[in-house]
């Protein structure tokens, strides 16, 4: 799969960034393909490499208690891992494909990182977007808490 | 514009889903999550558009399953 600017303008991660910013930024990711049932990444495990759903959908899924619980679909344009790119601590929920495939966008911390470091005002951008990707799950939370049984979490 | 977009659907049957879609969600629509076809019956701004991303949650009810007939 060919990853163009018009590609990446649809996921906020990338929002307010220039063509010529998301062709460089492309460089430094790899895409994968994953299929259904495929673990993309493990609750409790030590990765922290960022993910970009371009296409497919992926399940966020709890292992916490006795039972997994599958709380919320992903769909293309959604990103995750960003908690464990920002403290480097365990991963938080299980992801698993859900479509027959999905292609992901993968960026390594280490890389995603140096790349900042280097194009400051993108890394300033994709951590603003990243805050604020958090803060709308965060009042998904606070909505999805007041319907009655629940309705979804993330 | 892109509307990046939150549905929940009430009973707490379907986990819901979170997409990016060029096409913004509207009351009575019907939407197809995970197998389930839903009509939307709320949409709520989560977050105040900004450059080219509107954030919105969208409340469902069930309606059938793909394939019912």
């Amino acid at each position: 799969m060919e990853i163009t600017p018009s590609i990446l303008h649809t996921a906020d991660l990338f929002a307010g960034l220039s063509d010529t910013q998301l062709t460089a930024l492309a460089a430094v990711g790899q895409v994968s393909v994953f299929h259904r049932g495929d673990v993309i990444l493990k609750e409790g495990e030590q990765s922290t490499a960022v993910y970009v759903v371009l296409k497919g959908q992926v399940e966020v899924v709890s292992e916490l208690t006795e039972n997994t619980t599958s709380l919320i679909i992903l769909g293309a344009g959604q990103s995750f891992g960003e908690m464990s790119l920002l403290d480097a601590g365990p991963r938080s929920a299980t992801i698993r494909c859900l479509s027959p495939e999905a292609s992901l966008l993968t960026f390594s911390r280490d890389d995603l990182l140096a790349f900042w470091n280097q194009e400051t005002p993108v890394g300033y951008r994709m951590l603003f977007n990243i805050a604020r990707d958090l803060a709308f799950k965060l009042r998904i939370r606070n909505l999805t808490n007041a319907l009655p049984r629940g309705g979804g979490d993330l | 514009m892109i509307y990046k977009v939150s549905y929940v659907v009430i009973g707490g049957q379907h986990r819901g889903m979170v997409i990016n879609q060029e096409v913004a969600p509207q009351v009575g629509h019907r939407v197809e999550l995970d197998e389930q076809v839903c009509e939307i019956i709320e949409v709520q701004e989560l977050v105040p558009p900004m450059g080219d991303f509107a954030y919105l949650h969208a409340t469902c009810r069930p309606v059938e399953a793909v394939g019912d007939s």
